[in-house]
């Protein structure tokens, strides 16, 4: 029969075979590998030639034209070699993991995407203590210098799966009670790492994303609070997804605030309502999180978005911050998706009744 | 005290069922916090949001709460537990809110533990409840200055110390809009077990989960 020829498959029909390779998810994979390595190939031997000129005359002889044939492999050599300061070979293996990455959010695309994750970024100076990270009365902030790297590709991560929000809990109202050696460090950091997101090779710039910071921005220094504000205006008007920045708070703080907004408001004697507490958030306008994700394995919110977390997923993968990595959002996203049939309905049914 | 309509599906019954089974839960796990020496429990025992469950099984919860509380209090103050109630009036029945009140004033001078009702309660709605309360005192002159810390004193129970942990039973992993200001700091511990099923050794094993945490409050 026509059908026993082929691996059962519901992807790439296939005559039979033993090997491995030729089985159906491995063969995807591997067709994947061999499209993206002559992709890229051919890319490099196109960017080589700009370097090393060869003229190929064809009928009309007084037109020069670049050669596209079996001399693109004489500019090996040359394709390896440091280009504008990034190594090819970093640049190849970049390209690798951008379409492998399509390839596993298509996948994941399959179930429910959430449209917002909340992270808890903690661990950062339990991960420079183990790894004995260089701190002294200069730098005492490494550890958060490499939590600020991994917030970086985490964010990357999240709007290449077609995440819309994303928040961050960066500085509590309670981390003012720090050593004030520290808190300067954050504070400094914080207005460095500012205007480096406002760079054009930053992820905001390349995802035309919008930044927000919530908190109550006046116990911030005066050089962060203006960064703070620049990072908005230049962002206000992007398309692409948010980021929102927590710093300066805590919900309690938050929902205070959210009061004395709306007894400005109301007229006298007029009762406040949940409604009126919910439009003067900060959160306000933006949907409540799906995921809230806390690192290194502590199970506290730690006065952070109690007020919006009535249907979030409560996380708390081991791993410190630093060590958050793809797999693990990939997993945040798998057990969500495990529990959005059910938040769903629960949801749905208050909803309803209100 | 999550998992009791699953735990009535799981073998057949009506939902009711599985809240009828829990009541001895509770009870168990109050005996066994005493043993133990906490000092507060809160159970959330019926929240705005049950409102829209069927209005057969509300009406049944409204009934089946009535009924708890007088069977149980004189159970409790013998235990020495004071009973408190955190919750709105409005829609919840009278019958229950004398209960809760008859329980309140007999349980007054207890104090070797205090258990709280969480009866109509929501965390969203008990904050707009506070809020309200606490501008009337301010327009009144009553209040000279708005902050956290005044704030706290308009809650339901203001005497209620913060919590300390919050222990959510039947795998599910949601703050479910309860105690959204005293849980702000609380170590969250979920357990897989089904509240019907859940007995004082659970709620011991919970405990020494908490005990292994770090708590910072932010600070270093």
């Amino acid at each position: 029969m026509m059908a026993s020829q082929y691996t059962r498959s519901g992807l790439f029909p296939f005559p039979n075979s033993n090997s491995p390779l030729l089985s159906s998810p491995s063969l995807f994979l591997w067709l994947s590998f061999c499209f993206t390595t002559f992709y890229y190939y051919s890319r490099l031997a196109t960017q080589g030639q700009r370097k090393v000129r060869c003229f190929v005359y064809c009928r009309n002889k007084s037109t020069p034209r670049t050669t596209y044939g079996f001399t693109r492999f004489l500019y090996l050599p040359s394709l390896l070699m440091e280009k504008n300061g990034k190594s090819m070979i970093s640049k190849a293996i970049g390209h690798v993991s951008f379409v492998m990455r399509k390839c596993l959010f298509s996948i994941l695309s399959i179930g429910p995407v959430p449209a917002h994750i909340a992270f808890i970024m903690d661990g950062n100076r339990r991960y420079a203590k183990r790894h004995a990270l260089h701190q002294d009365s200069t730098n005492p902030g490494s550890g958060h210098r490499v939590g600020f790297k991994c917030l970086i590709s985490t964010l990357q991560y999240c709007y290449e799966m077609g995440v819309k929000y994303v928040t961050v809990y960066a500085f509590s109202i309670d981390n003012f009670k720090r050593d004030p050696q520290e808190v300067q460090s954050l504070m400094d950091l914080m207005k460095e790492k500012i205007d480096e997101l406002l760079t054009e090779d930053s992820v905001l710039k390349k995802f035309d994303a919008r930044i927000n910071f919530w908190g109550d921005l006046q116990l911030l220094s005066e050089p962060v609070r203006l960064a703070a504000k620049k990072a908005m205006d230049m962002t206000v008007h992007n398309k692409g997804p948010v980021l929102s920045v927590c710093v300066a708070y805590t919900s309690t703080n938050e929902i205070t605030h959210a009061i004395e907004a709306s007894v400005r408001e109301k007229q006298e004697n007029a009762p406040i309502e949940v409604s009126d507490l919910d439009r003067n958030m900060y959160t306000a306008g933006c949907l409540e999180p799906d995921i809230i994700i806390r690192t290194s394995g502590e199970t506290r919110l730690s006065n952070f978005l109690l007020w919006q977390s009535d249907f979030t997923h409560l996380q708390n993968p081991n791993p410190l911050w630093p060590e958050f990595s793809l797999r693990h959002l990939v997993w945040a996203v798998l057990e969500y998706q495990n529990v959005h049939g059910y938040l769903k309905k629960r949801k749905g049914e208050i909803e309803k009744n209100k | 005290m999550d998992g009791n309509g699953r735990w009535a599906k799981q073998r057949d019954l009506p939902r009711t069922a599985g809240h009828t089974e829990g009541e001895s839960s509770l009870f168990d796990v109050v005996e066994g916090a005493i043993e133990i020496g906490v000092k507060a429990v809160s159970a959330y025992a019926f929240s705005t949001e049950n409102w829209s469950r069927s209005p057969a099984e509300v009406k049944f919860l409204m009934g089946f709460n009535r009924d708890v509380i007088r069977r149980r209090r004189d159970e409790m103050h013998e235990l020495g537990v004071r009973v408190r109630w955190a919750g709105r009036r409005p829609r919840l029945w009278g019958s229950v809110v004398k209960e809760l009140q008859v329980a309140e004033e007999l349980t007054r001078d207890n104090d070797v533990l205090t258990l709280t009702m969480c009866v109509n309660y929501g965390g969203r709605a008990e904050l707009a409840d506070a809020a309200d309360r606490m501008v009337a005192d301010a327009r009144a002159g009553r209040l000279k200055r708005v902050d956290e810390r005044t704030f706290a004193k308009y809650l339901y129970v203001p005497e209620l110390p913060d919590a300390d942990m919050v222990w959510r039973t039947s795998g599910e992993q949601r703050l479910s809009n309860y105690m959204l200001w005293q849980a702000a700091y609380s170590e969250m511990v979920f357990t897989d077990v089904l509240w019907p099923d859940v007995d004082r050794r659970d709620l011991w094993r919970a405990i020494t989960t908490y005990a292994e945490r770090d708590r910072r409050y932010g600070s270093a």
